[in-house]
């Protein structure tokens, strides 16, 4: 029998090194390699102690970057979480929907530099949006409902509109995928104790709250990780439109962490992803406690 | 459970394995490529450029071939047939007066035989008397070209050959040729063809793809190059063989970069062609020369880069495969002859590299004369944004900064374009105070510019070109702009007196910003970087106030036309603002609108723009010149700013780069921008002309169909004094496209459409720059 666990042990050791070795060589050591540089000069290598901690907490750009970072994690995840459960929900009571399924993932397909084409289409100052603002507003004054007919020229990229355009941007490009994620958990909920409840006299939304959304905790979990890893990808796009120095608004870690390494701020930038590495990774940790807690 | 910790163990000492691998901090750039580190053997052998000799006056010319006798032949256009009787070293002209035998044409083509024969296309022209004209009726005659054709004998016989191409039908040949048994080809309109030497018929030898441009010839062979492919022929037994599809993809490569053509109405060739007597290919460009045989493919024998062949200023005119084989190129240096060496080195023995974001001309040069002067030196040029990988400049830069960062950075650096800020504060650069002061003990430099740069007494950064800011207009009104404020008023003035047309020949928002931005943009940082708000302000301020003034008289139509003519331009030739940027662009406007009016705009040479400075003030009493007083005064525009990296492997050769692209044969092959070299800014103005005539002119077709001239001199001795003590004056380095300049610029279209206010484009300055400079 212990003979039995040792091979089992052996099997299971040579399954998982190649994912350690990666991990260990693609992670770890340029994480480690990071540290390191964030306690020395960037290009002397001069050891320097926790200046390179100091200076970033005292850099204004860091924390600009962080509160919008955090800002649109913080708008983005329950917005995107919240919409894609009601839309799941709503698209749950159709028994045909695999069909829809591949449609829902469109937009993840969808590559960046076409996204970025769309985005300066809509929201540029002589833009789509703009376009169909004007029009409303020349049709509510042909109807008498205003008193002239406004002209819309908004630079949403060049004002705090940014924001938003890469919140609506991030919601767009991820809601397919999320409802995809909780259509699996939902439809993956017994129909027999679902048919249990109703017999019992539950209505829909009872049926949705008390059954199906207890099943779908383990769902929640990796909604919102990959979620939450997802919003980093926002940069892509929101640098390819507006470059490296966008609207306040929209000015995003990447952003910051770019510029210093075109700089060659290596130690500020070390130092700085140091401490995100660390915020991430307790968030991280967080969420699975709060995860265990509920299981 | 007891193999746990060892697991652990093991996977420890396999992270710290790993990590002492990879964090090797180097504290230098390592010499790479360098043979024998290893004990290896050397690889030896390989091409080695002799330049041997021109003829003295040498210049347009239609290439080069050795004739039946064995001696060397080429054939200048202006000076006719030249021979060298040893190898190519001396050459001496076989007729005395060739311009007088024969008489007043243009010769546009030419072909050589071995016998000695010429075949020549040319067109006759009328001597005029060197009138004034500052309008001319468009007339059939004006630019009326007449191609004849004539033969020359080996004895300098002349006689005329009736070649049926209709000029009218714009059948014109394209290059010709005769084959090693006196055979005379040519090819038009897609066709190439044999010319009969008695009567002048034509016989059709076989159809390419566009025009045959060049064509070399073996016994039997003839390997014809288009635009787009590569042609194989036996003019043997007249059949067209099959060609590889490697020498079409060799040709394309050759036609990029805004490249059109391969061969130039100045006689040279973007590349040039040889075959050896077993029908293999030689094939000669920047990239080196290189080899095909068939079942073999292409092959390099040589890179451009350690001979002559990829420095800019020397043309290609043309190319003999002889046994070896050794080459024989005909290159604007004078023939070179490429011969292999078992003796030396393969690749040399050190390695030099040096980096420009783009392709530097003046880096390119110094690269190919440095290469010329150490045999024993490989110099690796890198090109950030070659063009051809897609980068953009920030992916260019990040590219770079990784590679300085691991210890494998370039040893030179060109800082065009590159955060040279950083660079400076982050002890990137190396001081090059010594530098400059040994070459200081040889050459005389413009220190104001080639010092303008200095930190703390050390150079860390030597701008090696540079351009001159001018203001022009009426000499009464020049000396009363002092300031930004100043200019506004006077194109205010100008406008409320003069309702209609262009002011300052600038028709869009970006471009009366860049025109300003020429002397204003040094006072927008301060010296610790930050930002200038007051300046920015007044800038903005003043500049909504001249676009205002200039866009109030601009009509629809000469909008309409302006934005055409910018269309029509396409990529080709930069953007529009770039062209209005040039002052000879502003002194165009001058010539076509003869009301009063300003210019703004780089002199960045004598022949071409400095001379239409002068030009127009000939014409037109009350013009004249300054260097603008804006919110800056005396700026000069700096170029090929050249820095040596701290970590440079080798400092010494690095630093020895320099002194070879400061020098005055670096300087001097090249007209624009200005040099930092005094005596090659000197040799600028250097002609045999005299300098009270007129040497040429331009002219602008109207849309009436008349036509505009304005006759062009070259500078006097008081005008070329100007213009240095000018140059000489300048103290305010103007560093284009600078974060702030971008941040001002995009904020000040919008206020200059009206699209926000002054304040608030200050506003949106100072949140893009704050949080530039909070980083």
């Amino acid at each position: 029998m212990r003979k039995l666990r040792k091979k089992e042990s052996a099997a299971c050791l040579l399954f998982l090194l190649p994912s350690i070795l990666g991990v260990i060589v693609f992670v770890l050591a340029p994480f480690t390699d990071v540290c390191r540089r964030s306690f020395t000069a960037a290009v002397s290598g001069d050891f320097r102690g926790i200046d390179n901690y100091k200076q970033v907490f005292e850099n204004k750009a860091f924390w600009l970057a962080a509160g919008n970072t955090a800002k649109f994690v913080l708008v983005c995840l329950p917005l995107l979480i919240g919409l894609g459960l009601l839309i799941a929900g709503f698209l749950s009571r159709f028994r045909r929907i695999h069909f829809l399924k591949s449609a829902f993932l469109f937009p993840m397909a969808v590559p960046a530099a076409s996204v970025v084409l769309i985005w300066k289409l809509m929201f540029d100052r002589q833009g789509f949006l703009n376009l169909l603002l004007t029009r409303l507003g020349e049709a509510a004054y042909h109807a008498g409902i205003v008193q002239s007919a406004p002209v819309f020229h908004i630079d949403y990229m060049g004002t705090g509109a940014a924001f938003w355009v890469l919140v609506f941007s991030y919601i767009w490009k991820n809601l397919g995928y999320t409802v995809v994620l909780w259509l699996t958990g939902i439809l993956s909920v017994s129909d027999r104790l679902r048919e249990a409840a109703r017999v019992d006299g539950a209505g829909e939304f009872t049926c949705f709250v008390r059954i199906i959304m207890p099943n779908l905790k383990p769902v929640l979990y990796t909604i919102t990780v990959l979620s939450f890893l997802n919003t980093f990808k926002a940069f892509r796009e929101a640098y390819l439109v507006a470059g490296s120095y966008p609207d306040e608004s929209m000015y995003l870690l990447q952003h910051l962490f770019n510029n210093w390494f075109t700089n060659l701020d290596f130690d500020k930038m070390a130092a700085a992803a140091v401490i995100m590495g660390f915020i991430l990774f307790a968030a991280i940790l967080l969420l699975q406690k709060l995860w265990d807690e509920r299981e | 459970m007891n193999k746990k910790p060892g697991i652990k163990t093991i996977a420890l000492l396999l992270t710290a394995a790993l990590l002492l691998a990879g964090c090797q901090t180097s504290t230098g750039n390592t010499p790479e490529g360098e043979s024998g580190t290893d004990g290896s053997e050397k690889a030896m052998g390989r091409y080695m450029e002799e330049v041997l000799g021109r003829p003295e006056e040498m210049m347009r010319n239609a290439g080069i071939i050795r004739l039946a006798d064995g001696s060397l032949q080429i054939f200048d256009y202006g000076i006719g047939p030249c021979i060298s009787q040893d190898e190519g070293r001396t050459w001496t002209k076989k007729y005395d007066d060739w311009m007088g035998m024969t008489g007043n044409a243009y010769y546009m083509n030419a072909a050589m035989a071995k016998d000695g024969t010429l075949f020549l296309m040319y067109s006759s022209y009328e001597e005029t008397g060197g009138e004034e004209t500052e309008e001319t009726e468009e007339s059939d005659d004006l630019f009326k070209m007449d191609y004849r054709y004539k033969i020359v004998s080996p004895e300098g016989q002349m006689r005329e050959l009736p070649v049926p191409f209709r000029t009218d039908n714009y059948e014109i040949l394209t290059n010709c040729w005769y084959t090693p048994d006196n055979r005379l080809f040519a090819s038009q309109g897609g066709t190439v063809y044999e010319i009969s030497q008695e009567d002048g018929s034509l016989t059709r030898l076989f159809e390419t793809e566009g025009d045959v441009e060049l064509a070399c010839f073996s016994d039997t062979r003839m390997a014809a190059f288009t635009k787009t492919k590569a042609y194989s022929y036996d003019y043997v037994d007249g059949e067209l063989l099959e060609q590889a599809e490697e020498l079409n993809r060799f040709v394309q490569g050759q036609m990029t970069g805004g490249i059109d053509s391969i061969y130039y109405a100045s006689g040279n060739y973007k590349f040039l062609a040889a075959l050896d007597k077993e029908n293999n290919l030689y094939l000669g460009c920047d990239e080196g020369l290189y080899s095909y045989k068939e079942g073999e493919g292409i092959k390099q024998l040589l890179e451009g880069g350690l001979c002559s062949l990829a420095d800019p200023s020397t043309a290609k005119y043309g190319m003999l495969a002889e046994d070896g084989p050794v080459f024989l190129m005909l290159l604007g240096s004078g023939v070179s002859r490429f011969s292999y060496d078992e003796t030396v080195p393969s690749v040399p023995d050190k390695e030099l590299v040096v980096y420009s974001l783009k392709k530097d001309r003046t880096i390119q040069q110094a690269v190919s004369a440095y290469q010329k002067e150490h045999n024993d030196v490989y110099v690796r040029y890198e090109v950030g944004m070659s063009g051809d990988n897609g980068q953009t400049a920030e992916d260019a830069v990040k590219a770079l900064n990784t590679e300085i960062m691991a210890g494998k950075g370039p040893d030179v650096l060109c800082l065009d374009g590159l955060p040279m800020d950083s660079y400076l504060s982050k002890g990137i650069l190396a001081d090059l105070s010594d530098t400059l002061k040994a070459a200081e003990e040889t050459e005389e430099f413009f220190d104001n510019i080639t010092r303008a740069l200095e930190q703390e007494g050390k150079i860390y950064a030597i701008p090696t070109r540079f351009r001159i800011p001018l203001l022009v207009g009426n000499q009464a009104v020049l000396p009363e702009i002092r300031n930004l404020e100043d200019f506004a008023d006077a194109c205010e003035k100008l406008r409320s007196e003069n309702p209609e047309g262009s002011l300052l020949s600038a028709y869009q928002p970006d471009i009366v910003l860049r025109m300003l931005a020429l002397a204003c943009a040094p006072s927008w940082s301060k010296e610790d970087g930050g930002l200038e708000e007051a300046a920015v302000r007044e800038y903005l301020t003043q500049a909504k106030r001249i676009y205002d003034a200039e866009i109030s008289g601009i009509s629809e139509s000469d909008m309409e036309s302006f934005l055409n003519s910018s269309r029509s331009r396409g990529d080709e030739g930069g953007s529009y603002a770039e062209t209005a940027l040039d002052i000879s662009f502003s002194i165009t406007n001058f010539l076509s609108n003869p009301r009063e009016q300003f210019g703004v705009g780089n002199t960045q040479q004598v022949s071409l723009d400095f001379t239409n400075v002068i030009s127009i003030s000939r014409v037109r009493k009350e013009i004249a010149y300054t260097t603008p007083s804006f919110q800056n005064t005396k700026v000069f525009q700096a170029e090929s700013i050249v820095g040596v990296s701290a970590r440079a492997a080798r400092p010494e050769m690095a630093k020895d780069f320099i002194k070879t692209l400061l020098s005055y044969d670096v300087s001097a092959s090249q007209e624009e921008p200005y040099p930092v070299n005094k005596a090659s800014f000197d040799r600028m103005f250097y002609t045999e002309m005299e300098l009270d005539t007129s040497f040429g002119c331009y002219g602008i077709a109207r849309e009436d169909g008349s036509i505009l001239t304005l006759d062009l001199y070259w500078p006097n001795a008081e005008e070329q004094k100007a213009l240095k003590e000018l140059a000489a004056s300048l103290d305010t380095p103007y560093l284009p496209d600078s974060r702030i300049e971008q941040a001002v610029t995009a904020a000040g279209i919008q206020v200059l459409n009206g699209e926000l206010s002054v304040e608030e484009g200050v506003e949106q300055v100072k949140q893009k720059v704050q949080l530039y400079l909070a980083e």
